[in-house]
């Protein structure tokens, strides 16, 4: 194993959103609003009208290619809208579960029966990226993977949704974990846990000595920003760095969230499709920050809600962690499957912006974890200066943003950076394909 | 129920891309910083010149701020002074005066400092030469009498090595108090360690092979202010570590090398403004492969 060198250390603020020690339940909310591109891939059709009546986890959108993932209702009631890119539905309150829902009495074996099932249910990947997880799970299997990681990093500063679990549904999670290490015709999983979690690390352990499931370990790594990005973990379990654009399948690793594994338990013996995750709201703003299972659809606002709302005013709405996840731009956007938190900053933790001339300090290299100069990169992409780009290697940028919150001068390397991608893929439309990275987990 | 949890339309969040959460450091801070960090120089060489050291830092000080307002006013830049850049290069250069250099030679060294190093490549960070070397080499060329520097022997007592005042960097602070305020700056983590212990290990080194006598002559103000405060500026030395590694040993060696020739301040100066000219080749060549291309 070789652990992350560079990358950053980040300030924690773990610590409000762990003092509450359990996963509780938020108060209903009226109105769910499903989003249909949820996932990463082939797009998919509502298969209910307005009227029909669903219940908790009845699938209401589907499509023909094999590579979508479906869509269940996180509410029982009355489906109130029928939009192309969203369904909305308004609860009775009752939260009636789909009858289609009971425990399984045989857990299959058969990698094939366990692809289909996590694809029914929905899964995407709960680290950031969405991916399909049946559609990774089948080009592991046609690659000929050895080892599947369980990123259990969570190196993002507030986010403890991945730790919550672990904590309070450790043989779920080892369960999961085989389950997928089955479909994916791996030989071992390893759970990949930042030494910051260690009690985790000892209930996992502890709790597999009892289940003595041999084919799951556990590692701990250090703690360190972006270690929990799919390609550090990758790099850190091969020995060896990525190649822009190659898959971590090459080197015979695939990478699922511990939130997945959990996922694909639950869809595998209860049956039970994807409408509902865990989900931290944290940040300064926030009175009382959770863990929350929160239904998939709902809005920030009602789950705000069931944290006492906020106490002052924030600067920032974010989906996902501070470093790699995206702003939104009221309290009603819908929760989708791949948000693992939402926080709320207060103005002296956001980003503002005011940026200073560079004074060459060299910190943004000695962060980079690619081992680019972003300084370099980021004034060649303001100057358009292309040959510079393709010579400093832009596109193994994985827009971990560690070179932009360790900059003193507040210079937006990353963001500066990711729009160079844009523009250089625009431009020449033959070169190789920017790597899609998927988020932190 | 909090009052602050309103629907659409009422408040919007700014839709910016990440990361979202703000670093700590500073660029000023750090630029302050390390200017204040100089106090401890100063002190000790108001101890050796009293009042007239103070009169070289006002001078240096207030022109500098001054020729980079009136610069920036004259071609209608946005003022830069909050970032502290041209205090810290006035207070740099007037470490390199002697305090009896007359205000003329002063003004006239600001003035190049500021106006042709630093704002006429395009302000902080821009620069090629350190401007306060800038500022030094052109008033060693313009009034070669004010600025003469010589260099003292001194006897092997260790204590009189370091504490003592000594005339090497011209405004004769003591060892001891550069390497406090060294010591400040690597706390700080305003510098990185790596470039006062290369360019003082290769100076040690290179004196030695040289046969320089006294063996311990390096130890002086004007290697240590060199080891401190100019070769880990951040312009004018490359921007990855391995980079500035080199740059502080080549230094490090250029000076010990020149002394053979001239005084131990000037062969700072030219040895740093020296590295600072193959500085843009260091910055394309010695560079960590991105793990990509590997
Ligand atoms: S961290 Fe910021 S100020 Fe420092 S070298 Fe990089 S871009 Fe310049
Ligand atoms: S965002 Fe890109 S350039 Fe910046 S540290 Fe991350 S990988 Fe390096």
């Amino acid at each position: 194993m070789k652990p992350l060198k560079k990358g950053i250390r980040l300030p924690d603020f773990k610590y409000r959103s762990l003092s509450s020690p359990q996963i509780y339940l938020p108060e209903p909310a009226r109105f769910i609003t499903l989003l249909l591109n949820q996932h990463s891939g082939p797009a998919i059709k509502p298969c209910v009208e307005k009227g029909n009546s669903v219940f908790v986890g009845t699938k209401v959108a589907e499509g023909s290619h094999w590579n979508s993932v479906p869509l269940h209702s996180s509410t029982s009631g009355r489906v109130s809208e029928v939009t192309p890119t969203s369904i909305v539905i308004e609860s009775d309150e009752a939260d009636r579960l789909d009858p289609s829902i009971h425990i399984r009495s045989e857990i299959p074996t058969d990698p094939g029966q366990l692809i289909q099932i996590i694809r029914e249910a929905g899964l995407v990947d709960l680290g950031g990226s969405a991916n399909p997880t049946h559609v990774r799970l089948i080009q592991a299997r046609s690659e000929g993977i050895h080892t599947l990681i369980l990123n259990g990093c969570e190196s993002e500063p507030f986010l403890t949704c991945d730790h919550m679990l672990m904590l309070r549904h450790p043989v779920e999670v080892l369960k999961g974990a085989e389950l997928l290490r089955i479909a994916s015709g791996a030989k071992r999983a390893v759970i990949a846990i930042e030494r910051n979690k260690l009690e985790a690390l000892e209930i996992l352990n502890s709790k597999n000595y009892n289940l003595k499931i041999t084919t799951v370990e556990t590692a701990t790594l250090p703690v360190r920003y972006p270690q929990g990005m799919e390609r550090c973990l990758v790099e850190t379990f091969a020995g060896r760095h990525l190649k822009p654009g190659e898959s971590s399948l090459n080197v015979g690793i695939l990478v699922e969230n511990v939130a997945t594994a959990f996922a694909a338990y639950e869809a595998i013996s209860l049956r039970k499709p994807l409408y509902e995750r865990v989900i931290t709201v944290d940040g300064p703003c926030v009175v009382e920050p959770k863990n929350l299972w929160a239904r998939i659809g709902t809005r920030p606002m009602d789950l705000l809600r069931s944290c006492k709302g906020l106490m002052r005013e924030p600067e920032r709405i974010i989906f996902g962690g501070p470093m790699t996840g995206e702003a939104i731009e009221h309290l009603e956007v819908p929760i989708t499957k791949k948000v693992q938190g939402i926080l709320a900053l207060p103005s002296e933790l956001a980003n503002s912006g005011a940026e200073e001339a560079c004074i060459r300090c060299g910190r943004c290299v000695e962060a980079c974890p690619e081992l680019l100069i972003p300084e370099t990169l980021a004034r060649a992409v303001r100057k358009n200066d292309i040959a510079l780009l393709e010579e400093y290697d832009l596109n193994s940028c994985t827009e971990c943003g560690s070179c932009t919150y360790v900059c003193p001068s507040k210079i937006p390397l990353a963001a500066v950076i990711r729009s160079g991608k844009n523009t250089l893929v625009k431009e020449e439309v033959h070169s190789k394909p920017a790597y899609v990275f998927s988020s932190e987990g | 129920m909090s009052s602050l949890l309103k629907g659409k339309g009422e408040k919007l969040f700014p839709l910016v891309l990440g990361p979202h959460l703000k670093g700590i450091s500073s660029s000023r801070t750090m630029i302050w910083g390390i200017s204040a960090a100089l106090l401890p120089i100063w002190i000790s060489s108001f101890i050796a010149f009293g009042w007239n050291s103070l009169r070289v830092l006002a001078l240096t000080v207030i022109c500098a701020a001054a020729f980079e307002f009136g610069f920036r006013v004259l071609t209608a830049q946005k003022q830069k002074l909050k970032d502290g850049s041209a205090i810290l290069t006035g207070a740099l250069l007037g470490l390199l005066l002697p305090p009896t250099a007359s205000w003329q030679a002063t003004v006239v060294g600001v003035f190049i400092a500021i106006v042709i190093g630093k704002e006429m490549f395009g302000g902080l960070g821009q620069n090629l030469f350190h401007p306060a070397l800038a500022g030094y080499v052109a008033l060693h060329a313009l009034f070669p009498q004010e600025t003469a520097s010589f260099s003292q022997t001194v006897s092997a007592a260790i204590s009189q090595l370091f504490f003592e005042n000594r005339l090497d960097l011209p405004s004769g602070p003591s060892v001891f108090s550069i390497l406090i305020a060294g010591v400040i700056l690597l706390l700080r983590k305003w510098i990185f360690w790596q470039a006062p212990l290369f360019y003082l290990t290769a100076a040690a080194l290179t004196s030695y092979l040289i046969g320089h006598v006294p063996i311990y002559g390096f130890m002086n103000g004007s290697v240590f202010f060199c080891a401190f405060f100019l070769v880990t500026d951040g312009a004018t030395t490359p921007i990855t570590k391995r980079g500035r590694c080199i740059f502080a040993a080549t230094a490090g060696v250029l000076t010990a090398s020149f002394f053979s020739w001239m005084s131990w301040m000037e062969s700072v100066v030219f040895s740093v403004l020296l590295m600072n000219a193959v500085n843009p080749l260091l910055d394309r060549f010695v560079r960590p492969q991105s793990k990509g291309l590997r």
